[in-house]
């Protein structure tokens, strides 16, 4: 059996996943940088320091993601997790899928 | 940034040892399958290339080439060896023609053969019972099983055209599934088990078969550009409009999330419009489609999203009808329409 250690290959996979951990964690703060401009509870400097740190984040992000031409790789791991995270939300929400899941078990 | 780049190239390298300490062993193996023997013929013709130098030299050391010679008859071993491995493939696929694949079935009531023209290039004949018949070839009771997309293409290819063909010789039929075969048991051939599924299901085939007579099948899927309707939005939403002065008066970390603000309305409004135009669109295309079902959307691009796909099964003297429904929507400023067909009803059926 062959084996197939691509070093660009590699470097797609693990890069990819680090940057887009590090992505859904940039969202996440902003989610809640969000919520809580939008509650009042940030001063307008408070909410200038957030934006601009926010904003460079996002920035060196998109440059990693340029500089090492992973920005596909980054968006198939995010596309990933996002229709496993579907498929969990859908399974826990539809009581038909309990049916399905049960009947399968059956068989 | 540095210490990022740092860390990642520390992950990316430790990646690199442990995929090969993983493979530890399979090196080992391709070096002492592959590679050993010829080391070893090399060795072999080395060491007799030297003692025969040797002989020329000096003719009293005549008693070292059985040395050489006493490898050999391992040598020959092994030759035989891989030589058996070979042949046994060919009667595997000669004993196991035990299978029938199923293409479609179909009305008739003859055994009637259509030419080679299945998977592969066998013959795909009918398997009649009563009124009805399968279209069927002679396969191992194995699915078809491939690592190779172009192959599993090419098979799935000459599936549809395979019913395609039995379509427009019998006029109605309910296509199967890629990989339907149907296996013979101890006391029953494969042709008899064909015909007592069609003994045992023929009524609900029946029912099927009429409920797709003289109608074909389309696929309907209609795109938006979300760039062309994120615009009209931002034209027609006076809070929108708000929002965005707002974030050019600020400075620019308050700026960027206004700006993810906006970007976030934006989003809501175009969910909120794709409801509203699913409903629409369904609307409309169901009063001229005898059924219908909604399928999965697809990702094509970023200039254009499926906001709809459709599968219809219509009449075929009302397909004019729809695709002139059809057409309104594709004039509509941002939106097209795909509309595809027709096929056999494979998704009713």
């Amino acid at each position: 059996m062959p084996i197939d250690i691509d070093e660009d290959n590699l470097k797609h996979g693990v890069l990819g996943l680090v940057i887009a951990l590090v992505e859904i964690i940039k969202d996440a703060l902003q989610l809640q940088a969000m919520k809580r401009m939008e509650g009042g509870s940030l001063s307008e400097q408070e909410i200038e320091r957030l934006g601009g740190a926010l904003m460079d984040l996002d920035i060196a992000i998109e440059e990693i993601k340029k500089e090492q031409g992973i920005t596909e790789s980054v968006k198939s791991v995010r596309d990933g997790l996002d229709s496993i995270v579907d498929e969990v939300i859908d399974k826990l929400l539809n009581p038909e899928r309990w049916k399905e899941e049960a009947e399968k078990k059956r068989i | 940034m540095k210490r990022i780049r740092e860390i990642i190239e520390r992950v990316v390298r430790q990646e690199i040892r442990s995929v090969l300490a993983d493979s530890e062993d399979i090196v080992k193996e391709v070096v002492k399958t592959s590679l050993l023997p010829e080391l070893r013929a090399a060795t072999r013709d080395a060491i007799s290339r030297v003692v025969e130098d040797m002989l020329k030299e000096s003719p009293e050391i005549e008693e070292t080439p059985p040395l050489s010679a006493s490898i050999t008859p391992q040598e020959s071993a092994r030759i035989q060896e891989t030589e058996l491995v070979a042949p046994p493939e060919a009667e595997i696929s000669a004993s196991s023609e035990v299978g029938k694949y199923l293409y479609c079935v179909a009305e008739g009531s003859e055994r009637i053969s259509l030419g080679k023209i299945g998977i592969e290039d066998n013959e795909v004949y009918t398997i009649p019972y009563n009124d009805l018949c399968a279209v069927v070839h002679n396969c191992p009771a194995q699915p078809y099983k491939s690592e190779d997309n172009e192959v599993v293409k090419s098979w799935i290819m000459a599936h549809q055209k395979v019913v395609d063909i039995a379509w427009e010789k019998f006029g109605t039929v309910l296509p199967l599934g890629f990989d339907t075969i149907i296996q013979g048991n101890e006391d029953t051939d494969p042709d008899e088990n064909m015909k007592n599924w069609l003994r045992e299901d023929y009524e609900s085939l029946k029912e099927k078969m009429e409920k797709v007579r003289g109608k074909e099948e389309y696929g309907v899927q209609v795109f938006w550009d979300p760039k062309v309707i994120a615009h009209k939005i931002v034209q027609r939403n006076e809070e929108i409009q708000k929002l965005e002065q707002e974030m050019k008066s600020k400075p620019k970390g308050a700026a960027y999330m206004y700006k993810q603000k906006l970007e976030k309305a934006i989003k809501k409004e175009m969910e909120a419009k794709a409801d509203h135009y699913f409903k629409d669109f369904y609307n409309q295309i169901k009063k001229h489609v005898d059924d219908l079902r909604v399928e999965k959307t697809k990702e094509i691009d970023k200039d254009k999203q499926m906001l709809i796909n459709l599968s219809c099964l219509v009449c075929k003297d009302k397909s004019k009808e729809l695709g002139e429904e059809l057409e309104k929507i594709n004039k509509m400023e941002g939106f097209s329409v795909r509309f595809t067909g027709p096929w056999p009803s494979y998704s009713f059926t």
